[in-house]
């Protein structure tokens, strides 16, 4: 790293340390019990088209090699773990990054359409965060909207031929936020019968956001970072799963 | 190391006095709870759920009262803001029962606002002691076979089986990568621990995906032929559970029918 990014490191971290006041913060899963039962089956079948074409696609990648299965599988589990593990935090508190921003990156937000719903079903199976009915929900914030947006985000910066870190950044941090948007319109939708559904977004967006905002900073950080360390000693695996380019390393 | 320490409820579920119990039937009876008290919407339905709940999880599947309180605890965060928010109304003048000017406007509670947060408080708590029927009671796996007995595609269900496996894999190697890191100061302050925290997690991917190689290798050396098949135990339930879930409904078919007829007369 440079100095003027070592820089820009610290003063991001260290406004994230100003904004994180050290609430507990899981990433953003309606709780089983939120959502009425229409809702619930709404967004369900909104989820289907993302989920039939990311099986589509993983399918096709392990008709190409099923040597793949394993590899897919992997990720998958990956990105269970980095939303599972604890993040560095001033406080102590407990918090969790989505983890989906980075897999959209790495593999794609088709695949990820799929891997997160997996991943969500074992989170609510194994941490109780989510819950069954309001899986539907949850899978269309977190495992569709967010790393979309996301890859979107990335693939537009890499266009305007933007530093490759600013946009991993952008990505991870504005899909996270993305995630806690929709979800909160999601309640909102639900939960409006004081003003509103505007009035009652903003609500949710308000009550949310001293846990969401540094959190979602927190995640464009780290995902900077873990980029940097796949990227300094994991060339190779990055060639494998499609990140880079062969022509590109040359 | 032991793995009590990654996931408490994958724990209790391999120990619940009530694993043997038919897969299929805790995770039929969890989910009918869950949409009843959500269907019902009514605090009385919640609240008798939460019971008939909490009475199997700590009386028949002996899970110990702390211990199950501890697991309720864990959504508490998220109802707590949640509910916040939907008890709270905004408004250009003071109206409701309290209001806290905060500037700009008035943020007010009223008394139907208050009952509605009660109402999804003791609503989530319900639909959470109802799905813990199920996720403290049995492990993972036994779960994605009933998925499968759904005629879930295939690939999905043996994603499913690995990606459960791969998680405590890499939990493990992140913990012990974690505790390298901690034993070479490397999260001794914030910003240390930001950069080792994504190192580790950096060093993890690049770990899963060299090994992703060889375990494929490994179950190809034990006849993997496209198709991952697991053994399991055909267990019926037995007519005192079916009784038991039967009971459940019955109770809160009647309890809705008083609610019905209260608000008739």
């Amino acid at each position: 790293m440079t100095k003027k990014e070592k820089r820009s490191i610290f003063a991001a971290v260290l406004f994230a340390a100003v904004f994180g006041t050290g609430v507990s913060a899981s990433a953003m899963h309606i709780m089983e019990g939120y959502l009425p039962l229409g809702y619930c089956i709404a967004w369900g079948v909104i989820c289907i088209p993302f989920l039939v074409a990311g099986f589509i696609k993983i399918k096709k990648c392990l008709a190409d090699n099923r040597r793949n299965i394993t590899l897919v599988a992997m990720s998958g589990a990956f990105i269970f773990v980095i939303s599972s593990l604890k993040i560095p935090s001033i406080t102590g508190s407990c918090s969790h990054m989505t983890g989906t921003g980075l897999g959209a990156i790495l593999f794609g937000p088709l695949a990820v359409s799929i891997l997160g719903i997996i991943v969500l079903i074992f989170q609510a199976i194994l941490l109780a965060h989510g819950g069954i009915t309001t899986l539907g929900a949850n899978t269309f914030s977190m495992a569709i909207a967010g790393p979309f947006i996301s890859f979107g985000i990335y693939k537009l910066c890499q266009k305007f031929k933007v530093n490759r870190h600013i946009c991993v950044f952008l990505a991870a941090s504005l899909g996270d936020l993305f995630t806690y948007c929709i979800t909160s319109i999601q309640l909102a939708l639900a939960h409006n019968q004081q003003g509103g559904i505007a009035a009652a977004t903003v609500k949710f967006l308000g009550v949310f956001a001293p846990t969401q905002l540094p959190l979602a900073i927190l995640e464009g950080i780290l995902t900077v970072l873990i980029i940097i360390a796949l990227e300094t000693y994991g060339t190779q695996e990055l060639m494998e799963i499609g990140f880079i380019k062969k022509e590109a390393v040359k | 190391m032991n793995t009590h320490n990654h996931f408490p409820i994958d724990y209790y579920a391999y120990n619940s006095a009530i694993r043997n119990w038919n897969t299929g039937y805790k995770l039929l009876f969890a989910t009918g709870a869950i949409i009843t008290v959500i269907a019902a919407d009514s605090i009385l339905i919640s609240i008798y759920t939460f019971i008939f709940m909490g009475f199997i999880n700590t009386c028949i599947a002996r899970l110990s009262p702390g211990e199950y309180l501890k697991a309720v605890k864990i959504p508490a965060m998220f109802i707590l803001l949640g509910s916040l928010a939907i008890g709270t109304g905004f408004s250009q003048t003071a109206k409701g029962i309290l209001s806290l000017d905060i500037g700009v406007t008035y943020l007010y509670f009223t008394k139907e606002g208050i009952m509605q947060m009660f109402n999804i408080i003791l609503k989530a708590l319900g639909a959470v002691s109802a799905m813990y029927l199920v996720t403290l009671s049995a492990p993972a796996g036994e779960l994605v076979m009933v998925l499968k007995k759904l005629h879930l595609p295939g690939i999905f269900i043996e994603l499913m089986h690995l990606i459960y496996r791969y998680i405590f894999i890499l939990l493990d190697a992140a913990h012990k990568m974690r505790n390298a890191g901690e034993a070479r100061l490397g999260y001794s302050s914030f910003r240390t621990s930001c950069k080792s925290f994504s190192m580790m997690l950096g060093n993890l991917l690049i770990v899963s995906i060299k090994n992703s190689r060889s375990y494929y290798d490994a179950m190809e050396a034990r006849c993997y032929n496209g198709s991952l098949e697991f053994y399991t135990e055909k267990k019926k339930p037995a007519r005192l559970q079916l009784l038991l879930m039967a009971l459940y409904f019955i109770l809160a078919a009647i309890l809705a029918i008083i609610l019905q007829l209260e608000e008739t007369i």
